[in-house]
């Protein structure tokens, strides 16, 4: 340390003989030490320092003017509500966390589409064996026909009930029956499944979602009470998008 | 001897302060009061240390808009008189660095200076007590 910062360190520098110096303080020190000019600044500095400390702590306020002065502390309302307080601006900012949070698992989530959904839709166009079965039925008369072969639920939303199924099966994915319907005219696979099983959340009911399943298909699906409905579509999402539309009135 | 909260606990030293500010005890206590008055009704004041600087820069704000009072019958010692004299805001730095409640970056923010200028400041500040005669 040289003599300048040791000086700058020293005059801001109490001598108090309970407390021991910092480190900083103690070096600067010994800086004072080897040099008669800055150990004889600090020795006055010292001398002059107990002299106002001395003067300061000699001054000894009146009892009656401590006692007024408790007394008025004694009156100070404790402190109500304020926003601006270190701890409620913690509570605040832990409680918005809190709703983003729950937002986000109530909201954000369906609004997303299901990976589950999408487990689904690839299953159905990559499945092996091709259990379908000849039906050339509208796909809005199709309920009977699954009821027959034990899928209950099977529900087509209405725009797209004129649309004629080729043939229909009911597949086993993961456990669980997925009956789908071939379309040929619209290039399409119409797909419905319990949404229970796979927990699938959409938010508001009966709106869809969409997505680019690959560079081939486009998937759009719904959920009407507990079932979903999915159309697998050749093409691109804006043509999927287009079809959805042009027969939603 | 009255027990203040431990908050509050800084207020003997504050009179002490006001005393040396104002060079009267009766001005001193009306100082104080007013302050605490002023204090205490601030809610946008959180915190013992926020308190405590908010009370003391109140105290060097008003006692300097005020003039200097010590009188010979004022009672104060004479080394008390030369620390009233001296000129802000070396006064002010002095005793409040002797005072121990705040360092000397926010005692530089009391009495308005850089914490750069503090050491002169402290220099100066001791040199005009050296130079003082002694009685």
């Amino acid at each position: 340390m040289n003599l300048p910062k040791a000086r700058r360190l020293l005059i801001c520098y109490i001598a108090d003989p309970n407390v021991t110096p910092s480190p900083a303080v103690q070096k600067a020190l010994k800086v004072a030490a080897d040099s008669d000019i800055l150990s004889s600044e600090y020795q006055a500095q010292v001398e002059i320092d107990k002299r106002v400390h001395a003067s300061i702590k000699g001054l000894r306020i009146p009892e009656d003017v401590l006692s007024s002065l408790g007394n008025r502390v004694a009156s100070i309302p404790p402190r109500r509500f304020n926003p601006r307080d270190p701890a409620m601006v913690a509570v605040l900012i832990g409680f918005l966390l809190l709703v983003t949070v729950l937002t986000w698992n109530f909201l954000g989530r369906p609004a997303a589409f299901p990976s589950a959904a999408i487990e689904i839709a690839e299953e159905v166009l990559t499945f092996d064996e091709r259990p379908f079965e000849p039906v050339n039925l509208p796909a809005g008369s199709l309920e009977d026909w699954f009821v027959l072969k034990g899928f209950d639920g099977f529900d087509v939303p209405t725009p797209l009930e004129k649309y004629n199924a080729e043939d229909a099966a009911i597949l086993k994915i993961d456990t669980q029956s997925v009956a789908a319907i071939t379309v040929p005219e619209q290039n399409s696979q119409f797909i419905s499944f319990n949404a229970h099983p796979h927990e699938i959340t959409i938010f508001p009911e009966g709106s869809w979602r969409y997505l680019q399943l690959d560079t081939e298909n486009a998937l759009a699906l719904r959920r009407d009470a507990d079932m979903c409905f999915m159309v697998i579509r050749q093409g691109s999402l804006a043509e999927l998008k287009r079809f959805l539309e042009k027969d939603k009135d | 001897m009255t027990h203040l909260p431990k908050e509050w606990r800084f207020l003997p030293d504050a009179w002490s302060y006001a005393v040396i500010l104002t060079g009267s005890p009766q001005a001193a206590t009306d100082l104080v009061t007013n302050t605490l008055n002023g204090v205490a009704t601030r809610h946008d004041i959180l915190g013992n240390k926020h308190r405590r600087r908010v009370f003391f820069a109140t105290l060097f704000r008003d006692a300097n808009k005020s003039p200097r009072l010590a009188l010979p019958e004022s009672g104060l010692s004479e080394d008390t008189l030369e620390l009233h004299r001296l000129s802000e805001p070396g006064r002010s730095t002095l005793a409040l660095f002797h005072l121990g409640f705040f360092p000397i970056d926010e005692i530089a923010d009391i009495v308005g200076k850089s914490e750069k200028e503090m050491p002169d400041i402290l220099v100066a500040t001791r040199t005009a007590l050296t130079s003082t005669p002694r009685p």
